[in-house]
């Protein structure tokens, strides 16, 4: 079963993408979009725009968890939800995942364009067929 | 539900996928400005992504089901990865 993505050549260099649909249950709040696949990231997390975007509030949500990038640290929370991606064959396939909503203020408005990201916690679930080359991006499972 | 998940994410992909392909056509037009896209068509454009959202809302959209993209005239360049801090 395969899962197709993008590549976006608006980054530089390209990034995989894929688009999701989340579920994010505490919240009651249903969202679409884009999420950067990112090998390099231990859980899937919602960043600064999309976080206005979706207009998301988790200031009820607890605990906050410190997280550490090339940034420094920041605080985000996390909140129990589903995670649907859409087959070639047009399957739902959900993944139960804890994503993680930022909650440090973003530390500069060109931050916003950062992408919200699918981290190794749903991507181990699957084979991830990357090629630059043929202009494929697939997950498999 | 998960019918309507699968259109719904269907619909989605396929606004992703024609944003993407879009980009050089679209950036003479909106260069540098957050752009909502529904149905292959983009609604509305902002250089402000708060003032875009505030908008569609206003409208009777719903900014979490539909695409908005920043269109930079050159290219994101940027490291991602995070960890639990030890």
């Amino acid at each position: 079963m395969g899962i197709p993505g993008y590549i976006n050549y608006g980054y530089r260099p390209p990034a995989p993408f894929v688009a999701v649909a989340i579920l994010l249950h505490q919240l009651n709040m249903r969202a679409r979009l884009p999420l950067l696949l990112d090998t390099g990231a231990s859980n899937t997390m919602i960043l600064w725009g999309d976080i206005e975007r979706l207009g998301i509030d988790v200031s009820e949500v607890k605990p906050e968890k410190e997280f550490s990038g090339l940034g420094g640290l920041i605080g985000a929370k996390s909140v129990v939800s589903t995670v649907s991606l859409r087959s070639d064959k047009g399957e739902l396939i959900t993944e139960d995942a804890e994503v993680h909503i930022v909650t440090s203020p973003c530390p500069h408005p060109k931050l916003k364009v950062l992408p919200s990201i699918l981290g190794r916690d749903v991507m181990n679930k699957y084979t991830l067929n990357y090629s630059y080359k043929a202009g494929k991006v697939y997950l498999e499972k | 539900m998960s019918e309507d998940v699968a259109v719904a994410l269907a619909d989605f992909n396929r606004d992703f996928q024609w944003f993407l392909r879009s980009r050089e056509d679209l950036l003479p037009k909106y260069e540098d400005r957050w752009v909502a896209v529904c149905s292959k068509t983009v609604l509305d454009s902002d250089e402000n992504l708060t003032t875009l959202v505030k908008r569609l809302r206003a409208g009777g959209l719903q900014p979490e089901e539909i695409l908005i993209q920043f269109l930079p005239k050159e290219p994101i360049e940027a490291i991602l990865w995070g960890y639990p801090a030890i």
